[in-house]
């Protein structure tokens, strides 16, 4: 390098060296404003970070909070969002609703939950703290649905921020600069002692925690505070403090059935209105296609089965509080940006929208039907009584009601009937019927045919809602239910006449979560459901009611309301006072009995209290396939099985209350040593929950298993399919070697040159169909007796029909991916009678069998015959379709001594000089060496 | 001295060789002539916060030198429960901080390991070493071929070889143009660590 080179590299130094210091001195004094001005921000926001960030802001941050206010929006203390303001929530920018998110308020746990056990804790954060700092949390097994795809995992920032990855943040949260966590050796700088960790978890129910105990609001350790994310199934979100909580929703404007992606089985179902309401929006109304069918006859309608549960119970999705239909209303604002929020008048998943209405956009806005909404706006809103809707008009709010008319008829056959649009007015109703008949309390009659109640003049009731953009309805039982029914509810009275009585109808639920039996059949939540009632009167001098509920959020309101541990209720004297409310399974309890209610009563003047509890119980069932399905594997929880398959049964809780039942239909069956022990759980009809029981599937799908889980009073009968063989799959051929029939000259395997005889071919079988599992069964050739084309030198053979001497009557266990045997087809040597144009095929039926326990057995061999064979013994035909015709084994001789093996699909052939012909592959062209 | 110095090397300013330039902005460097290499270091904002992180973020123009390497070197106090850490990237939005979504590898010490990351969030690779010493040092160098093409990346810890299995593009990309420091767990007062980059004699040292 030459000296004007290196002096031109001493002045660019020297000039990057004092722009350096310069630099430098600038940074650390913007650093030094920066930390000034965060720490005024989140003292003086702290009240908007808290309503609307639902974040972190402690006690140390929050004088200048809001007081909490009650409005008909509250749920529990949370504190409401100034509407007022004009500007969008703080919580979910303009980008965060374009991208499909929104705000929705929830009955929902309000406060961070325990973290369940086995909750992993993040190491590196508890031994030396961090904020800024970037971790991946991706539990195995664990995934939610997302835009059409899969997020198997999520990047954490220890500074209270969620992302899908590192460079893509989905999640509308805010990001808690201020957020942090203490090394451990400093744990003793809290206040109230404890730990400050990060920790992650999945549920029972396959939602992921991200748990920040104790974390530093602000970076400081004299205000910590709890924080959580719950992440469900369907990619909602849920951001928990220790006095807030702020419950996410994706809202994707082409789901229309809202499965949570957009699709193609997306419907169209939406029907333009001819109403007209609010900023130049349009109702649509939804067509209903439902077809509601008797419990014992379910057939799918051309509606989306998927959505709609077969059977007759309403199968809410998980989380759902409110089961009211809903559908998309186009909002389209003369000018904008502007906002406009949407407020029910109650509860519900789908909360309350905001839309970010822009000029000329349309926007679609899920509401439900039968609600009551509040439309504010900063911009000015035209309303329109719309024909279906109810509007009421308040300053500068407008108030609409949601109402989809419906009216239900009955045809006349076969107790089918057909719900259809007929009358005007808000959906809500009750339907009773006793058996043989139907009377619907707004005015229809229709019929239903109440079969399998077995009790005679039995009733029930029908409650009859909307999921999605369906009508549905749901039966109770026929009401002739055995003993272990639930207690009838307790009730105290006081002296003054004033009772109080609390009580759930059945001992509790069972549900089963949402499972798929493959990728393309999906099955929503499947629940019972349980009346949940108190009342209470006032009495002589009326009274005070208080309420208590533990855990009440393991069951979801299906309809109706329920208490609350809220503010007392005064009530007046001889008030009455009910609230009565339909549950289904949400979440399921840690052990029985644990959903409480108390409620306490106590009288204005005498100060006479009186106390009655119930309690209930939500009990999931898990059902996971023991064998593994070789084109299926994903969907472990199938209820889809290859007959005679394996399931685990499990219970959450386990308890020796809950019982496993059953019924053994197959009465052709013999139970003998050595078999396995088909339609029993554990070898029984009936065993209690208390573990993980086996129960094996019929061995024949004319037998529908008759499965329930019994907790006193409530059964539940999962849905289960069964699938019976179907065909042997080949997947391959080759020219069999190691054949004691053989001669071999030299080193080949073949019969000696010259000579006419088989070339031994050998195929590899699998049992179909691969969506599941034929593990528990056994699959044999069944001995034929019954010949087919003789012709040639083989009418003399002794071997002309496929019996046990010729190779038949071995039953093979079916193993690993349905695999069933390698098959050899050869015969003999015929050089010496052989003559051109020989044919001789042999009937080969494939049936299926029980297995043994262990090993396989021979017909007529040391286990005895199996009862269940073709031709000359007893029983039925367990064949494989299309038996005996579909599959032979042929073999032909031609004029050249060429002789020609047929089996499965495949051929080989072999010249008398060893030309040996696989497939038309040639394999061997002679012996010569 | 600076102990992370390989006396081997030699300024830039003496002229012999053509060497990587390093910009920092941050830290005064004042690489005198050929006479003097002497490097102010500044010290690492002591921690004000309880969680005790503290990050700073330095520009970085990086390009390889004319045996085609690119390396640094990692000296720290090094315990169970401490992290300390560099991050390098592209600032994409040019906000001057190497955010978490911009980094694109990491290495460093961090409660018991040595560990290196591709990406924030990246697959860790972890390596531990049985050292007693309590300061402790890591080398990165890659080495190309003539036409700028990675063929060799060496890591050196505590006189180990470790993160044999990183692929080279891992090692260096020209694209980079910020650094991140963190040290996490750490009690200003008593530790310190450095970092070298490149052969060239420019030293950035925090303490």
């Amino acid at each position: 390098m030459d000296i004007v080179h290196v002096y031109e590299r001493l002045v660019t130094v020297t000039l990057v060296s004092l722009l350096g210091v310069c630099a430098f001195l600038a940074t650390a004094k913007f650093i030094c404003c920066c930390m000034r001005t965060l720490s005024l921000l989140l003292r003086t926001r702290g009240a908007v970070f808290a309503v609307i960030m639902g974040v972190v802001t402690t006690t140390a941050i929050v004088a200048s909070v809001k007081p909490k206010t009650a409005s008909t929006n509250m749920v529990g203390s949370r504190v409401p969002r100034d509407r007022n303001a004009g500007n969008l929530p703080g919580l979910i920018t303009d980008d965060d609703i374009a991208n499909g998110w929104r705000e929705v308020e929830g009955e929902w746990s309000t406060a961070p939950v325990e973290m369940p056990s086995g909750a992993v804790t993040n190491e590196l954060l508890r031994r030396r703290g961090g904020c800024d700092w970037a971790f991946r949390v991706a539990p195995a097994g664990w995934s939610f649905q997302c835009r059409g795809g899969f997020i198997d995992g999520v990047t954490v920032l220890a500074r209270g921020e969620v992302r899908i990855d590192a460079r893509t943040p989905y999640f509308p949260v805010p990001i808690a600069e201020g957020v942090s966590l203490l090394p451990m050796s400093r744990w003793g700088q809290l206040p109230d002692g404890g730990v400050s960790v990060f920790s992650h978890a999945v549920t029972s129910y396959g939602s992921l925690l991200l748990d920040w105990r104790n974390a530093l609001v602000g970076r400081s350790a004299s205000n910590p505070a709890n924080l959580q994310l719950e992440l469900f199934g369907d990619g909602s979100f849920e951001w928990r403090t220790d006095d807030s909580s702020q419950l996410y929703a994706p809202v994707f404007p082409f789901d229309w059935d809202g499965d949570g992606l957009e699709n193609s089985v997306d419907p169209e179902p939406l029907v333009a209105g001819p109403d007209a309401h609010g900023t130049n929006a349009e109702w649509y109304n939804v067509v209903c296609s439902n077809v509601f069918e008797a419990a014992d006859a379910a057939a799918p309608s051309t509606a989306h089965e998927d959505m709609r549960p077969p059977g007759l119970d309403l199968a809410p999705r998980a989380a759902d509080v409110n089961t009211n239909a809903y559908y998309f209303v186009e909002v389209v604002a003369s000018r904008g940006p502007a906002p406009i929020y949407f407020t029910a008048d109650g509860a519900s998943r789908l909360g309350n929208p905001v839309v970010v209405a822009r000029a000329g956009e349309t926007n679609h806005v899920p509401l439900l039907i039968g609600a009551t909404y509040a439309v504010t706006s900063p911009v000015p809103i035209a309303v329109e009584a719309p024909l279906s809707a109810t509007v009421a008009t308040a300053g500068d709010e407008r108030n609409f009601t949601v109402a989809w008319p419906a009216g239900l008829a009955c045809s006349p056959q076969d107790g089918l009937f057909v719900p259809t649009v007929s009358e005007h007015g808000r959906l809500n109703g009750v339907f009773s019927w006793t058996c043989g008949c139907c009377l619907v309390v707004n005015g229809t009659t229709m019929r239903y045919a109440c079969s399998g109640c077995g009790c005679g003049g039995c009733s029930a009731v029908v409650n009859y809602g909307y999921e999605g953009y369906f009508l549905l309805l749901a039966v109770e039982g026929c009401g002739c239910s055995g003993g272990g029914a639930s207690a009838a509810a307790p009730r105290v009275d006081l002296n003054t006449g004033a009772y109080v009585t609390v009580g759930f109808d059945r001992k509790g639920v069972v549900f089963e979560d949402a499972y798929d039996n493959s990728p393309s059949n999906h099955v929503a939540r499947r629940s019972t459901r349980a009346v949940l009632t108190l009342k209470a009167n006032g009495g002589a001098n009326g009274g005070v009611l208080t309420m208590r509920t533990s855990r009440l959020s393991r069951l979801a309101l299906v309809e109706g309301e329920r208490p609350s541990s809220g503010p007392a209720v005064t009530l007046a004297p001889y008030q009455e006072y009910e609230l009565v409310s339909t549950n289904a399974g949400a979440l399921a309890s840690t052990h029985l009995g644990d959903i409480e209610v108390t409620a306490a009563l106590t009288d204005a003047s005498t100060q006479e209290a009186a106390q009655v509890h119930a309690s209930a119980s939500s009990v999931r069932l898990e059902m996971e396939a023991v064998f593994e399905a070789p084109e299926n594997t994903a969907c472990r929880h199938r209820h889809v099985y290859g007959v005679g398959e394996k399931v685990k049964f499990r219970t959450f809780p386990q308890s020796p209350e809950i019982m496993f039942t059953t019924r053994r239909l197959d009465t052709g069956l013999v139970v003998g040593s050595g078999l396995w022990d088909y339609e029993l759980f554990d070898g029984a009809e009936q065993i209690d929950a208390s573990a993980v029981r086996e129960y094996i599937c019929p061995i024949s799908a004319n037998y529908h298993p008759p499965v329930k889980v019994v907790l006193g009073d409530v059964e539940y009968e999962p849905l289960i399919s069964l699938v019976e063989p179907q065909d042997v799959v080949t997947t391959g051929a080759s020219w069999g070697e190691n054949n004691v029939d053989f001669f071999y000259e030299g080193n080949r395997r073949c019969w000696p040159s010259g000579t006419v005889g088989e070339a031994c071919l050998v195929t590899t079988n699998y049992i179909g169909p691969m969506h599941v599992s034929f593990q528990g069964i056994a699959v044999s050739e069944v001995p034929c007796e019954e010949e087919d084309v003789i012709t040639g030198c083989f009418t003399t053979s002794n071997r002309r029909t496929h019996t046990i001497e010729a190779g038949a009557g071995k039953a093979y266990v079916v193993k690993c991916g349905n695999f069933w045997i390698v098959d050899a087809a050869r015969s003999g040597n015929y050089a010496q009678s052989w003559m051109p144009d020989s044919t001789m095929i042999w009937k080969i039926p494939i049936g299926w069998h029980r297995r043994m326990k262990e090993g396989r057995y021979d017909w007529f061999g040391a286990y005895g015959v199996e009862h269940e064979t073709y031709t000359g013994y007893e029983s039925r035909e367990l064949l494989l379709p299309g038996s005996p015709n579909r599959y032979k084994q042929e073999r032909h001789i031609d004029e050249y001594g060429v002789f020609t093996t047929r089996k499965f699909g495949h051929w080989i052939s072999r010249s008398p000089s060893c030309r040996v012909v696989l497939d038309g592959t040639v394999l061997q062209e002679s012996h010569t060496p | 001295m600076f102990p992370s110095m390989n006396p081997m090397r030699r300024p830039l300013v003496v002229g012999i060789d053509y060497r990587v330039v390093v910009l920092v902005t941050l830290f005064a460097v004042l690489a005198l002539g050929a006479l003097a290499r002497t490097t102010a270091g500044v010290s690492l904002p002591v921690p004000t916060f309880a969680d005790t992180e503290v990050v700073t973020n330095m520009s970085l123009a990086v390009s390889l030198d004319t045996a085609g390497r690119f390396s640094f070197s990692l000296t720290c106090v090094a315990t169970p429960t401490n992290n300390v850490e560099v991050a390098f990237g592209k600032d994409a939005n040019g906000n001057g901080i190497l955010d978490v979504g911009e980094i694109e590898r990491m290495v460093g010490w961090d409660c018991g390991a040595w560990f290196t990351r591709g990406g924030a969030d990246g697959e860790c690779v972890t390596a531990e070493t049985n050292s007693a010493e309590e300061i402790r040092t890591l080398s990165w160098e890659l080495k190309t071929g003539l036409r700028g093409t990675p063929f060799r990346l060496s890591v050196m810890a505590d006189g180990m070889a470790i993160f044999s299995g990183l692929p080279l593009d891992a090692g260096y990309s020209p694209a980079w143009n910020m650094m991140r420091l963190a040290g996490r767990g750490i009690d200003a007062s008593q530790e310190n660590f450095s970092i070298t980059v490149s052969p060239d004699s420019t030293a950035i040292f925090m303490r």
